[in-house]
């Protein structure tokens, strides 16, 4: 192993040994890489939440049905709610169900989706918050809706999503099962809590659509979210929406309705991107500042290594390796900093709420990122160290 | 053979404008197992004449064989292989690496050369022994004295068993007694080991323990020995 | 001691493997400029122009549940005119594609068009295999047609009430790639 590299290198222990020569500066080091590492992992956590949470949100079995050009606002969305029956009737394509007295229950949800401000029991001031419509058969559609505290709403009542709270900028009490919520002019009981897997639609309340219909003295839904039969695609609703032009609808994969408000942050997860750039800049001075010290203080030490017969190379590489080991005791810091404390984080943004998400992916970035503040940070250094000259350098102090 | 031949050396470097000569036209000839003391005033060239025979500089000119190889031929990396292999160096200051202790300070030449971790053992142990030491080998640098310090630099330089033994001013910072201890324990490596050892020194009482004495002032070497039959032979 | 030193320093290196998945599907990927030359193509395109074809708005006015109709149009109506089978909406030829620079999402969803013009003007058409059903492959494909080609269809009018009409197509007729 000495000659992995084609020459004799120094000691592992003399790296090691030389960052605790100096305790204060290296913890103080230490301490400025953990941050920038969890830095990192802040905005890496918040693209992969962001990107996660709007990729789970679509299930490939379900499809939107909306009006026309509405595609990527749904709230512009307006359909008389006379068609959902009309749809649930037709479409030959939508799973149905075996219901309790035997008759076929059809897979499709009547929903009514709008963005209002809502005020939370007696607070005074307002939130703008995400409010839904449904009905028995949502869930249905909405697969992977579970109840996690309380029941599914009855009349004036509404179930709040589990990442409401944050959505809403309040504290999870302030959503308590009993507790009240106004919004459309009429105050709603909280029934009960839900999840979601992590999708956008944590971030709702969901209220029954009849109930939210009067309230908003509207007569039309915004969309009817359908369950796909076994077999169907996305064709099958497309023709039939085609087909029927008269009826103004388009028909939209969910999947493809959340990956196109992916793109909508497009230019959020470029500034992020953009953050972690500069972040890693400022750790890559920080680290490098370091290690130019470490180099000026050691120039006779470095040329007495020379003298016995190390080569260039291996002093450059033992530099290296003391950033580098640095770099990574800091970058195991800040990702186990950022799992115990980071990890999970609700973030409110314009269309809901996620969490920040710590995951090996966002680990493995941060890692990788704070192993190349140690790399580029050593390497101007350590070339600078190559290039010392080895009798001027016996003659500094 | 002499161990060491060097001839028509010259060092010039520039400083601004200035030209200077360290070293001008110097010949010599070192036997093995010889004692070569290397007087001469601050600025006098001795210790550009030591670091070009340790293989850590570069002559202008003329030639420089020691052990048969013409250093001066060789690159830089070939030169640091060489200088592993054929050179002990004794620095004034000692120039210990302070986070290794006495025995990874002596062992560091050894991690150069094809040894077992065993046979590095022995060796290190040898050499500790051999400058007194063997109880001062878990010590660090600073927890040691000046010439306990300069004896790890003299057990360092010799672990290897270069074929040339170079020391810059051994007792430069040294007090007169631990100075004597230091040069008494270089007149027994060179009579007991058989050491060829090249001392650079400014005190003539330092000096005089060597078994010859050279001079250098103003780059230019004072009591020349051209290794007239040596460099006949070689054709030179 | 160096006991622990027998190894020397190996390079820790993250290897981000940025594994990229490409699958390369060529059953959704079509060539519209290719000429399509299989049997089922060659049973649809025709090779000659059908006679007598009226415009998308007339036969939407005129045209009974099944009526043998010849209609001229073009490809487009929406952004996604095509729904991955054989069958696609086309446009009256009296519309006009969104010029550059309007900032339509695409120039054959003629969205510059009044949207009740529009919906007037369009027409859903489909070609059935025996049992009624849509035929799976891709019209681009099957065809070789692609958005804003003026094709010349020929087939029955399918009227299921007043609003609701749409054409079962049994031949094609490509006047413009």
């Amino acid at each position: 192993m000495y000659e992995a590299f084609g020459f004799r290198l120094l000691p592992w222990d003399y790296g090691v040994r030389n960052l605790l020569r100096r305790p204060a500066r290296s913890a103080m080091t230490l301490f400025g890489l953990t941050l920038v590492v969890v830095l990192v992992l802040v905005v890496v956590g918040f693209i992969r939440g962001l990107e996660v949470s709007l990729s789970v949100s679509g299930d490939p079995q379900v499809v939107l049905i909306h009006t026309l050009g509405a595609a990527e606002n749904m709230e512009n969305s307006s359909i008389p709610s006379s068609q959902a029956a009309l749809l649930s009737a037709s479409l030959k394509s939508v799973q149905r169900q075996q219901g309790p007295s035997g008759s076929k229950v059809v897979c499709a949800s009547p929903e009514l989706f709008l963005g209002t401000q809502v005020n939370i029991d007696h607070e005074s001031e307002e939130s703008l918050g995400l409010v839904r419509g449904i009905t028995p058969a949502t869930p249905l559609v909405r697969r992977n809706v579970q109840i996690l505290q309380g029941n599914w709403p009855g009349p004036g009542e509404v179930l709040v999503g589990r990442l409401a709270a944050t959505k809403l900028g309040t504290r999870p009490e302030e959503l308590a099962v009993g507790k009240t919520v106004t919004f459309e002019g009429r105050t709603w009981k909280i029934s009960g809590h839900f999840a979601s897997t992590g999708s956008a639609l944590e971030a709702e309340l969901w209220c029954p659509l009849e109930d939210l219909q009067l309230a908003m003295k509207r007569q039309d839904l915004s969309l009817v979210a359908i369950l796909l039969a076994s077999g169907a695609d996305l064709a099958d609703v497309d023709e039939f929406c085609k087909e029927r032009l008269d009826l103004e609808l388009q028909a939209t994969a969910e999947s493809t309705y959340y990956a196109s408000l992916q793109r909508h942050y497009g230019p959020v997860r470029l500034l992020a991107w953009l953050i972690v750039v500069i972040i890693a800049g400022a750790g890559i001075f920080t680290g490098m500042n370091v290690m130019y010290g470490a180099v000026t203080g050691r120039v006779r030490e470095l040329a007495t290594l020379q003298t016995i017969g190390f080569v260039r190379r291996a002093i450059a590489l033992s530099l290296l390796q003391e950033g580098m080991l640095l770099a990574m005791s800091a970058s195991l810091l800040a990702a186990a900093f950022a799992v115990i404390a980071i990890q999970g984080t609700a973030v409110r943004f314009t269309m809901g709420a996620f969490t920040l998400r710590v995951d090996s992916t966002t680990v493995l970035i941060g890692v990788g990122v704070g192993l190349l503040v140690g790399v580029l940070g050593s390497i101007p250094p350590a070339i600078r160290a190559m290039r010392l000259p080895v009798v001027e350098g016996l003659k500094a102090i | 053979m002499p161990l060491v031949e060097i001839h028509g050396l010259t060092k010039e470097y520039h400083k601004g404008d200035q030209k200077i000569v360290p070293l001008r036209d110097a010949s010599l000839a070192i036997d093995k197992g010889d004692f070569v003391s290397l007087m001469g005033a601050s600025g006098s060239g001795k210790s550009t004449l030591l670091n070009l025979i340790a293989g850590i500089d570069r002559p202008t000119s003329g030639t420089i064989h020691v052990a048969g190889t013409d250093i001066a031929s060789l690159t830089r990396t070939q030169l640091a292989h060489w200088r592993a292999r054929n050179v002990g160096y004794i620095f004034q200051l000692y120039n210990l690496i302070p986070v290794l202790t006495a025995y990874e300070n002596i062992e560091l030449p050894l991690l150069l050369l094809p040894l077992a971790r065993a046979e590095r053992q022995k060796r290190v142990e040898i050499a500790l022994a051999a400058v007194g030491l063997t109880d001062r080998a878990d010590h660090y640098p600073r927890q040691l004295s000046g010439g306990q310090e300069q004896r790890v630099g003299i057990a360092r330089a010799i672990v290897g068993d270069p074929a040339v033994v170079v020391a810059d001013e051994p007792t430069g910072d040294l007090d007169a007694e631990t100075s004597e201890q230091i040069l008494h324990l270089l007149q027994r490596l060179n009579a007991e080991l058989g050491t060829t050892l090249l001392m650079v020194t400014h005190d003539p009482k330092s000096a005089s323990i060597a078994r010859r004495q050279l001079r250098l002032d103003k780059g230019v070497l004072l009591e020349p020995e051209p290794p007239k039959v040596a460099l006949a032979a070689r054709g030179a | 001691m160096f006991k622990s030193t027998r190894f020397a320093l190996s390079i820790l290196t993250v290897g981000l493997l940025v594994v990229g998945c490409t699958r390369n599907d060529s059953s959704n990927k079509t060539d519209p400029d290719k000429k399509p030359s299989n049997a089922v193509a060659s049973k649809h395109v025709l090779d000659s122009e059908p006679a007598s074809a009226k415009g998308v708005k007339e036969v939407k006015q005129q045209a009974k549940d099944g009526d043998e109709v010849v209609v001229v149009g073009r490809i487009g109506g929406s952004d996604k005119p095509f729904t991955g089978r054989a069958s696609f909406t086309i446009v009256d030829v009296s519309f006009k594609p969104c010029p550059d620079g309007e900032g339509c999402p695409t120039p054959w969803d003629f969205c510059c068009e009044a949207p009740d013009d529009l919906a007037k003007g369009t027409i859903f058409v489909k070609f059935v295999d025996s049992a009624g059903k849509t035929l799976a492959n891709d019209a681009k494909a099957l065809l070789g047609v692609k958005e804003l080609s003026t094709i010349v269809i020929r087939g029955q009018a399918k009227r299921d009430d007043d609003k609701s009409i749409s054409i079962v197509a049994n031949g094609v007729f490509i006047k413009q790639k």
